[in-house]
């Protein structure tokens, strides 16, 4: 019996009857099985949030005690144009870095999943980014970017193009960002991709082909409805985190102790840790928190919509 | 910016903090009074204390002073605990947050003005002076530099100052006369107009966005002033310092230096002047082990004068933490590091410049051949940057401004003003 | 040889010249890294720099070892890396299977807490952490190092989501034949989601073995220390030898390396459910 009979065949009988201390006894193990997760969750994780949205209500400089100033914060983050500044890059570099990401990695995958040659190799080199130090990423792809004697003027020189000042001027540093986030990330998400490939039942490819189905015609029916729980995974994931970027950013653009192209994340750091504000940082994390939360429940609203769950 | 503290400060109501004050006892922070900490002497009981710092290369010197302390007091056992220069900030600030920071560390002197008003530091007062460590021992600058509203919280360790080191080879190959130490503002200006060689990618002068490297030594040059005497208002918009913004700007505009997106991609200190591109660089004496191994031919002469001479000298200190179980013990640590014998292991280690007078020579043979003298006797001119309560933030907030003017962004007459402007709103 | 064949042939070279040019890019800096660590400070100084080192110094790897007890952070950072790789790929995958396989009340909504932790930067809740681990007297231990780091989100919804996507009737068919929920996960869902379990594996191993911040923040001693801290020593305030630098930081990617030849064929290979007639 093939798989895809099996779907059809039990789908009829499924919950045909359902007795209640079936479904207590399943919810018993639903908590049984999350409670390691969830405690280790709640000790390590709210309970320093829950402190953290109570020091979101003072001014503290992490050295002396803290000072109760009520909703100050909050309205002062509302006001706070360097905020406002750094959340517009945060937002300039994540939409471009989410979506192409999605795009490559899938398209990395599918070519790595297929039986080309040397799949094995490629597949390293692609993940090579990802298991590179951020300190030589940083270094080469600044040197790349040298307006001077970096090769990618060079040969925009040679081609008499104009030679930007790459990383300087706040508009061409999006761009100069996005690539280097995209090429070490890339490796990242086609791993998970190449996993989620593996779910995809062998036996739907030999019926569809039984049934004269060519090959994009398997590539639209079978792999990507479902491919789709891990195309959410990686969306969700993926503005989840693009909008926390930081380091990489900073390493790129950074001259001397001066960063033209603050980032939210950075934006927090700074206060709280250069500055001593760590009060004032933290509802800066509150207010990060609530617009990725945003993005998120919008997204899983979406997911019926496209998801497909077998 | 400003406006955002000043509102917080004012609406801040006794009510308020009152209610909160049991909420905020959740959060678990140990509560730190601004009572004056006093340590109780050391008793010589069997103690373990930490000792913080964050620089590799002076792990062996630190262990060497260790080891010697322990001959002096074997009941004190000292633990070395380094943390990374990117992350000991951080670390500190987290550690003292969380009541469990190192007994004793290292600070520098943008940070003790914070550290020191929050009750974060113990006074050292008691082992100054009688109590057996000899404040006149150690340049003045660098004492002032670690004593905040009268109260001394630590005594220095070690100092850097800044000259000028340039490549004798550009210098032979244009026929220009090496720097003296007669050189003034003038000579400098026009010696990197002969040497800069735009064809072949050569700048005359190697001018970068560090604050204490450069513009800070011309603004003093020029009889300017940072901050105001009270250090609650910055005054570079006064005329002696756009003076020196403007001197400096024009080495961008006339491309004698090279230009600050270039800088960004390959910083002057570390590749372009090493690698013979550039041929003066004002740079501090940090500089001078690595560039003694590079493969151009590099010396060192004073900085220029302008209507006077100045440098900046900076150096670190070590303090205790109030928070500490054995103060008393940590006092013998402080004291002993201070002491001629704890400076003169620092010293034969050659990683930096002992701060205590009369050992400071040893450290001349970290490069034989150069001329580091300039370095030490920088020390009779030299200048401490002014550190104010709120930590070094108005520092960045000029270094964001010259950057941009430097860049063209801003006119040159301009750039002090806006730097003036951008620091007070955060002072 | 038909056209068809022929022309079949030339996409599948046209692709291997597109995906080495493209993977070179993505070697280059590694390659310069290892370039790089094998040279004397004096080829560090340069504006172009050479691909081949004036001369080949390989002291360089021998320094790191001089500076730091670097055998001790590897052997930390193997203990803490396996121990959390372990417990999370454990308590992520039982917390997965119920999410997605099971009901029970309130379960989307705690689902989402869980993703909550996913959106804090952890700069801001390091303090809080700070006293808990005073509390717990976990300083300075592997306890403190491992403990708090079992328990990832990210891993819940990963394998979430692949759980999704295995049909349903696998779960049906065990339950008719009197399986407990147990006994469905760890017989049915676990060797089905081989790949994703192996990439959610490796990807832990990896965050795990580079982690950066929580090491700094609860370890104090020397002994302590894992590589990710050991290699950050290298960087000074104001000078930098990279050679050495990138000879330690060499040191903690080989391993990794390797391991993901190992593990990019369990991703791969172990074809989980055409298995299943």
């Amino acid at each position: 019996m093939s798989v895809v009979e099996l779907t059809s065949t039990t789908r009829h009988r499924r919950r045909s009857f359902r007795p209640n201390r079936q479904a207590r006894n399943e919810a018993k193990w639903g908590y049984l099985l999350i409670a390691p997760m969830m405690i280790g969750f709640a000790i390590f994780f709210l309970i320093a949030l829950g402190a953290s949205l109570l020091l979101s209500l003072t001014t503290w400089d992490m050295l002396s005690s803290p000072v109760w100033v009520g909703f100050d914060n909050y309205l002062n983050v509302v006001r706070d144009a360097e905020f406002r500044n750094a959340l517009g890059n945060t937002v300039a570099i994540a939409v471009p870095n989410v979506v192409l990401r999605l795009v490559f990695s899938l398209a990395l995958a599918l070519a790595l999943n297929s039986n080309i040659r040397f799949r094995a190799f490629y597949r390293v080199l692609f993940f090579m980014p990802v298991l590179t130090m951020p300190v030589a990423i940083g270094t080469i792809w600044k040197w790349l970017y040298d307006p001077a004697f970096g090769p990618i003027n060079g040969a925009l020189g040679r081609l008499g193009l104009p030679r930007p000042e790459w990383l300087s001027d706040p508009k061409t540093a999006v761009i100069a960002v996005v690539v280097v986030l995209l090429w070490s990330s890339v490796g990242y998400d086609m791993i998970i991709f190449l996993a989620g490939l593996q779910a995809i039942p062998r036996d739907y490819y030999d019926a569809a082909a039984l049934d004269g189905a060519g090959s994009w015609q398997r590539f639209r029916d079978i792999t990507v409805p479902l491919l789709t729980p891990t195309t959410f995974f990686l969306s969700v994931i993926g503005v989840i985190f693009s909008l926390q970027v930081f380091d990489l950013v900073y390493v790129m653009t950074r001259i001397d102790q001066s960063n033209q192209l603050p980032t939210v994340v950075y934006y927090i750091y700074e206060e709280g840790f250069r500055n001593f504000r760590m009060g004032y940082a933290i509802t800066v994390a509150w207010f990060l928190l609530a617009i990725i939360l945003v993005f998120t429940l919008i997204q899983f609203r979406l997911q019926r919509r496209w998801v497909n769950y077998t | 910016m400003d406006s955002r503290i000043r509102t917080r400060l004012s609406r801040r109501t006794l009510v308020g903090a009152a209610g909160a004050a049991s909420a905020l006892a959740l959060t678990g922070l140990p509560q730190t009074s601004l009572a004056r900490a006093q340590a109780t002497p050391y008793d010589g009981e069997e103690v373990t204390i930490t000792y913080g710092f964050w620089d590799s290369a002076q792990q062996a010197a630190v262990e060497a002073q260790i080891a010697a302390f322990k001959a002096h007091m074997p009941n004190i056992t000292v633990e070395p605990q380094i943390t990374p220069w990117e992350d000991y900030w951080t670390k500190l600030q987290t550690s003292v947050a969380g009541g469990e920071a190192f007994d004793v560390f290292w600070i520098n002197s943008a940070s003790l003005p914070v550290y020191a008003a929050s009750g974060s530091l113990l006074p050292i007062d008691e082992i100054v002076g009688d109590g057996g460590a000899d404040a006149s021992m150690f340049p003045a600058p660098l004492v002032e530099m670690y004593s905040y509203e009268g109260v001394q919280y630590g005594l220095p360790r070690d100092f850097d100052t800044i000259a000028l080191f340039y490549n004798k080879d550009l210098f032979d190959a244009v026929g220009v006369e090496y720097p003296t130490d007669a050189w003034t503002w003038d000579d400098f200006r026009a010696a990197a107009e002969e040497l800069t060689d735009a064809e072949n990618g050569i700048w005359g002068a190697g001018l970068q966005t560090s604050w204490q490297e450069n513009y800070y030594n011309f603004i003093w040059q020029n009889e300017g002033r940072l901050l105001n005497d009270d250090r609650t208002e910055c005054v570079v918009n006064e005329a002696e310092a756009c003076e020196a913004f403007e001197f400096l700007t024009g080495f961008f505009t006339d491309e004698l230096t090279p230009s600050i997106a270039i800088q960004q991609s390959n910083p002057v200190a570390d590749t372009l002047f090493p690698a013979g591109q550039v041929a003066m660089l004002t740079g501090g004496s940090f500089r001078a082990g690595a560039y003694s191994q590079a493969d151009a031919n590099i010396d060192v002469a004073p900085l220029p004068q302008g209507r006077t001479r100045a440098t900046a000298i900076h150096g670190l200190a070590n303090v205790i933490w109030t928070g500490g179980q054995n103060p008393g013990a940590a006092q013998e640590l402080v004291k002993f590091l201070a002491g001629e014998e704890g400076e003169r292991i620092l010293g034969e280690s050659g990683a930096t410049i002992p701060a205590y007078n009369g050992l400071q020579d040893q450290w001349l043979a970290a490069a034989p051949d150069m001329n580091l003298q300039v370095f030490i006797d920088a020390v009779d001119y030299s200048q401490q940057v002014p550190d104010p309560e709120v930590g070094f933030e108005w520092q960045i907030e000029i270094q964001g401004v010259v950057i941009q003017g430097w860049s063209g962004d801003i006119p040159a007459d301009q750039i002090c003003v806006q730097a003036a402007e951008a620091a007070n709103a955060v002072l | 040889m038909s056209p068809k064949s022929i022309s079949h042939r030339l996409t599948r070279i046209g692709l291997h010249v597109v995906l080495l040019t493209v993977g070179l890019l993505f070697m280059a800096p590694f390659i310069w890294s290892i370039s790089t660590s094998l040279k004397p400070l004096s080829d560090l100084f340069q504006v172009r720099p050479s691909l081949i080192p004036s001369e080949i110094r390989w002291a360089n790897y021998s320094d790191v070892f001089d500076t730091a007890p670097f055998v001790r952070f590897y052997a930390n950072s193997i203990v803490v890396t396996i121990a959390r790789t372990v417990g999370q790929v454990v308590i992520a995958s039982l917390a997965a299977f119920a999410f997605s396989q099971l009901k029970f009340p309130g379960r989307d909504a705690l689902f989402f807490v869980l993703l909550a932790g996913l959106m804090v930067p952890d700069q801001v809740l390091i303090v809080p952490r700070f006293i808990i681990m005073r509390e717990l007297g976990w300083f300075d231990t592997y306890q403190g190092l491992i403990v708090p780091l079992l328990f990832s989100s990210f891993g819940v919804f990963l394998l979430r989501q692949y759980f999704l996507g295995i049909p349903r009737d696998f779960h049906e068919a065990a339950k008719l034949e009197g399986a407990n929920p147990f006994q469905v996960y760890w017989d049915i869902y676990l060797p089905l989601a081989k790949p994703a379990l192996a990439a959610f594996g490796f990807l832990t191993m990896l965050n795990s073995w580079n982690e950066l911040l929580w090491a700094l923040t609860v370890t104090n001693s020397a002994n302590m220390q894992v590589l990710p801290v050991g290699i950050a020593l290298f960087q000074g305030q104001f000078f930098t030898n990279t050679g050495i630098l990138l000879a330690a930081a060499n040191m903690a990617t080989f391993p990794l390396l390797i391991a993901f030849l190992f593990f990019q064929k369990q991703l791969v290979e172990g074809v989980a459910l055409s298995g299943l007639k």
